[in-house]
């Protein structure tokens, strides 16, 4: 099985930070259409087997590419770059999300369910420009920078996450 | 006489070429099967045969061997919706008989 | 005479060597068996012309104790009389265990066999039985009306399972239709089945949902629909609740107005629910209906009307919207945006879930296609396309996962490896290590659910890792792969990777039956007895070989002298000659293995042809960004 190609060649892109969505899922039906294990039903175990190893790893590089933060932190890698268990980050960051923080515990202290997903549009906007700043900086190739955006990304990705899961609970979901 | 595509039959193959991104045509084969004895085959066409007979309706290059030809000749594709299914449709003036299961036919 | 298609050179399938494929609903209440013929696709029909078969079965024994099995119409008409023999909705039981069941309407209503573990066992006058076992017997039934209506034994199968089964749910369905014989394609959510057969139908592009309410499951789902690929995008639900809940409700109203303290016995209690059946069915077309019932001197006469009905079931049909609330924040799209709704089971022909479903998404649902047959109608057109009658089919189905899948991690607490609704097929792997030092083994917990306590989620398997090389606490790395293929059935192994000594274990689900219970079972059934049993053991390798000769002669003939040296391809080809020579005799093993030989041999090639599929892919559709394919 060929899967050395990176997910970019995979799916015939231009490794850019900024992908055009749209286009993107075309390929991966265009992808699935061919190799989906449904398209091997009846051909035998192996090659049912390898289909279902081709359309996991189209899946996996799908996921990856159309997901913002795993576009980004995968970017970052073909550059030879990984992230750290523990980075640094300025302070002044780390007080906006103790702040953040707060206002969720807030939001869902206040049990309106609309005040949480207002808190969820806050932060979806600030991890927008974020990421608008991560792909200009690994455009012009500051990667050290664009890192510290990645760092910022997982940290709002958190919250985010943090925010559906107090919202579940509101909702009784 | 030769065979002729409606509007509707055009348009399927025309979409169904682009969307297998090559081909000039499409190629009708009558083959020898089933309890009746014949079916219909199309088939995309990338380089005709030389024996093939060509014709040209509402845009679509057809192509048919002169063996088949006799079977058609006269022949309207249509390409119709049934219930849940769609497909193209034959209006043969040739044929007499299908068989039993509908899926293949006298001439 | 059938419609025709364009097929690529040399594709076209001859009618005569069509294969018979089928969809089957295997339902709580009732189930269908349905299949495309002439290129229709319609739903088939016992002797008497009926197409829903109840999914009753009963157990009896005849004046020699031997066990007498009936199924459907006479299984059901049994259902008062017999109480305790007659089995229905076993689809509620599939892949449960005795805990989970205590305090359900079925632990009153059967005699369960106290189990310490494992799937629910029933009692009954032929014996113990298992859902599986009963499931299998309703797959059988309908099985056999397929291959009496296509005149010849089943190719292949699509089962339905609802979208929000678990993998022990599913892998159950898979183990009944095992022990009914059946060879099966893949296992078909519900509400992707009914958009199939809506979309074929409409050829309606746009995200459509499918509120799916059967007799004992409901499921919703979001799917996008364009040029013959149906994308599921979010998925949710309930596996235990349905119309029959609805029956139950009722019956409980019913039972207070007769008479609040009357003990009913076993066998008017049933009477009862099957009146209340009969009552919410009148009540979708009138206002009221009245009731009644009779045993020996017991004469007892009541009225209910809709407006009570709706009453008593309203907090469960807003149980159902909240899941499709869900299901749509799932997806990060808004009720506006869909663009329509199906509505699915036949607990939807109750008024007040149809008006909940139009008020929350603002626009009247679609029902063109009668509920009760759309799902088997869907799975019977995914049928005909799997088993290979239709080789130019456009059609593409991707599904999701519908619950996250995870691992029990130290303090009682579960970490997702997989989260709900990624698509499937999937394969995700996550290192953990030991916490002692030395420590030779590890026990890992497979957990599936939503919530963050394992006491809240559902243990899929326990398995535990051994030999692993003494090291010091945190020096280990447990390698742990979760695999999900495109049936959403799951596959765990786990591995000591960190001083390359692996041990790798394959997991089937606690509530699932193992491979020896399943030939067990088969040998011991009626209709499978040791000559049968094996008989069919053989028929089933040769049919394995036969088919990889097939598949490795037809892709020999279209990339062999492309992809292949000469000189492997010869090989192949006498490996196929000879492969063919052991088939025809009777040897199941030696079948077997030359079975295994040959395919190993041609894995290279199988794996070369893949990758140029892959190539192929976007081959002439290519924009000016595009980098330059690297040719393997």
């Amino acid at each position: 099985m060929n899967f050395s190609q990176n997910f970019f060649e995979l799916f015939q892109l231009t490794p850019h930070f900024d992908v055009d969505e749209a286009e993107l899922s075309e390929r991966f039906q265009r992808l699935q259409r061919r190799i989906h294990p449904d398209r091997f039903v009846g051909q035998g175990a192996q090659a049912e087997r390898l289909a279902t190893q081709w359309a996991t790893h189209i899946n996996e590089a799908f996921a990856t590419l159309s997901d913002r933060l795993r576009r980004a932190i995968y970017l970052l890698s073909m550059q030879a770059i990984d992230l750290e268990e523990n980075p640094s980050l300025s302070g002044e960051f780390l007080m906006e999300q103790i702040t953040l923080r707060e206002s969720l515990d807030a939001a869902e202290k206040s049990g309106d369910p609309q005040v949480i997903e207002d808190f969820i549009a806050e932060i979806e906007g600030d991890s927008e420009q974020v990421a608008k700043a991560f792909g200009e900086l690994f455009e012009s190739k500051a990667y050290d920078e664009a890192l510290q955006r990645v760092y910022q990304l997982q940290f709002l990705k958190k919250l985010m996450q943090s925010a559906r899961a107090a919202e579940d609970r509101l909702l009784g979901y | 006489m030769g065979i002729s595509l409606t509007d509707n039959a055009a348009r399927h193959v025309r979409s169904y070429l682009d969307n297998r991104g090559q081909g000039l045509g499409i190629r009708l084969l009558v083959k020898t099967t089933g309890c009746s004895g014949l079916m219909y085959v199309i088939e995309p066409v990338d380089q005709p045969e030389a024996e093939d007979m060509h014709f040209d309706t509402q845009g679509v290059n057809v192509y048919i061997d002169p063996k088949s030809l006799i079977y058609v000749d006269g022949t309207e594709m249509d390409y119709v919706k049934q219930g849940l299914n769609e497909g193209f449709e034959f209006r043969n003036p040739n044929v007499k008989g299908e068989c039993g299961c509908g899926e293949s036919f006298t001439v | 005479m059938a419609l025709i298609q364009i097929t690529e050179p040399g594709q076209a399938v001859d009618p005569h060597q069509r294969k018979r494929a089928a969809g089957i609903d295997l339902g709580t209440t009732n189930s269908l068996i349905a299949s495309v013929r002439e290129g229709q696709t319609e739903t088939l029909q016992d002797v008497v012309g009926n197409s829903l078969l109840p999914s009753v079965v009963h157990y009896g024994a005849d004046k020699n104790g031997a066990s007498e099995i009936t199924v459907g119409a006479a299984a059901l008409a049994k259902a008062t009389t017999d109480p305790m023999n007659t089995i229905a909705s076993a689809k509620r039981l599939l892949g449960r265990g005795l805990a989970e069941l205590a305090g359900t309407e079925a632990a009153e209503q059967y005699a369960f066999v106290p189990v310490q573990e494992g799937m629910v066992q029933l009692q009954t006058a032929a014996g113990s039985t298992s859902p599986v076992q009963v499931s299998a017997e309703i797959l059988k039934t309908l099985a056999q009306r397929g291959s009496e209506t296509l005149g010849g034994e089943l190719d292949g199968v699509v089962i339905t399972v609802p979208a929000y089964f678990d993998d022990a749910q599913r892998q159950a369905t898979r183990d009944a239709a095992e022990l009914a014989g059946l060879q099966v394609l893949r296992l078909l959510n519900e509400p992707t089945a009914a958009a199939v057969a809506y979309g074929l139908d409409s050829g309606d592009e746009g995200l459509t949902v499918i509120y799916d309410l059967g007799g004992g499951t409901f499921d919703v789902s979001l799917l996008r629909l364009s040029r013959g690929v149906f994308e599921v995008l979010a998925t949710g639900g309930n596996a235990s609740l349905g119309g029959d809940d609805f029956d139950h409700r009722l019956m409980s109203l019913m039972r207070a107005k007769l008479t609040p303290d009357l003990v009913l016995s076993p066998s008017l209690n049933r009477r009862l629910l099957m009146q209340a059946r009969f009552c919410k069915e009148t009540l979708s077309t009138e206002a009221t209906v009245n009731f009644e019932l009779t045993e020996g001197d017991l004469h007892l006469t009541g009225s209910i009307s809709r407006a009570e009905f709706e009453d008593a079931i309203a907090d469960l049909v807003d149980e159902t919207i909240r899941s499709a609330r869900r299901v749509m924040r799932d997806a990060g799209l808004g009720e506006e945006a869909v663009d329509q709704v199906v509505l699915v089971g036949g607990a939807t022909r109750v008024p007040l879930v149809r008006a909940k479903v139009e008020s929350y998404f603002g626009k009247a649902p679609l029902t063109h296609i009668d509920p009760d047959r759309v799902v088997a109608l869907g799975a019977a057109m995914q049928a005909d396309v799997l088993v290979g009658n239709k080789p130019d089919a456009e059609m593409l189905l991707l599904d999701v996962l519908p619950l996250s899948l995870g691992l029990e991690t130290m303090g009682g607490l579960v970490e997702k490896l997989i989260a709900r609704n990624t698509p499937i097929p999937v394969q995700r792997a996550q290192e953990f290590t030991t916490f002692k030092d030395g420590q030779s083994a590890m026990l890992i917990h497979v957990m599936q659910g939503e919530r963050e306590q394992v006491a809240d989620c559902r243990s899929l398997a326990r398995f535990e890792l051994k030999g692993i090389p003494a090291m010091v606490a945190g020096a280990a790395k447990i390698r742990v792969v979760f695999q999900v293929d495109a049936d959403g059935l799951l596959s765990v192994s786990a591995s000591e990777t960190g001083t390359g000594v692996t041990a790798a274990v394959v997991v089937k689900p606690s509530y699932g039956l193992s491979d020896q219970e399943i030939t067990q079972m088969l040998k011991s059934s009626f209709a499978h007895a040791q000559e049968d049993a094996e008989a069919r053991m053989l028929l089933e390798a040769r049919l394995d070989a036969e088919q990889l000769t097939e598949a490795l002669r037809s892709a020999l003939a279209q990339d062999g002298e492309a992809l292949l040296s000469d000189e492997v391809r010869l090989g192949l080809f006498q490996g196929i000659d000879q492969l063919a020579q052991v088939a025809g005799g009777s040897d199941v093993a030696l079948i077997k293995a030359e079975t295994e030989k040959l395919s190993q041999a041609s894995d290279p090639f199988a794996a070369l042809r893949m990758d140029q599929e892959v190539r192929r892919a976007l081959a002439g559709h290519t924009l000016d960004d595009v980098l330059p394919v690297e040719s393997s």
